[in-house]
């Protein structure tokens, strides 16, 4: 009974995971997590696992933070390449006072960015 | 499955279904921003963006999805 509902939640989280390369290990450590905490709740013995079974909201609430973190890891990953690249072309021993307050502006562009992306897609997407 | 359990399930499919879509919308606008970046913003980043690189980012995410659009069109077609 538990199996079963547990492998069908593993099996469409891992359908998701499919979606995002660079999420996919953390959303499966997840699943690893989610997996036992199912079977085995709070370490109870399986006999008594229905009474013990975690809620789904911790269940949702767990994942929703790993995937927000997830998120923020692989969009702080990206500005590091893109204002590196811009604002840094010739490293020096140090960063520049110059190079630093670019590094700066450029990160407060690439979140801008993103709102105006954001926007254009949702203007853009049949509703 | 009880009916209880089989509620539990059907709650966390649609709560993963709704994530799912969260996911490539955000994986999209992710792209979307990566490619336009490159090729609207050709200076290092200033104080504030000028009105052409605000249109030339939304027009690049917008003829992106056209783009997008008439390739797979294109690809459907050539199925048949």
């Amino acid at each position: 009974m538990i199996e079963e509902g547990t492998e069908t939640h593993e099996r469409e989280i891992i359908a998701f995971t499919s979606l995002s390369r660079r999420i996919h290990y953390q959303v499966q450590r997840k699943c690893g997590i989610l997996r036992l905490t199912i079977m085995d709740p709070f370490g109870a013995p399986p006999s008594s696992l229905s009474g013990n079974q975690p809620s789904n909201e911790h269940m949702m609430g767990q994942l929703k933070q790993q995937l927000a973190q997830a998120y923020a890891e692989e969009f702080f990953s990206t500005v590091r390449d893109k204002c590196f690249t811009k604002c840094v072309p010739k490293p020096g021993s140090s960063l520049s006072g110059s190079e630093s307050s670019c590094i700066t502006r450029c990160v407060e562009r690439y979140i801008e960015a993103t709102g105006i992306v954001s926007r254009a897609v949702f203007t853009a997407l049949p509703r | 499955m009880d009916a209880s359990q089989s509620a539990n399930t059907a709650e966390l499919q649609s709560f993963l279904e709704q994530e799912k879509q969260k996911a490539v919308l955000n994986e999209l606008v992710g792209k979307l921003t990566d490619v336009c970046w490159e090729k609207c913003i050709t200076y290092a980043p200033g104080s504030k963006f000028s009105s052409s690189e605000v249109s030339c980012l939304s027009n690049c995410a917008q003829r992106y999805l056209d783009t997008s659009t008439l390739i797979l069109r294109r690809f459907q077609n050539m199925q048949r």
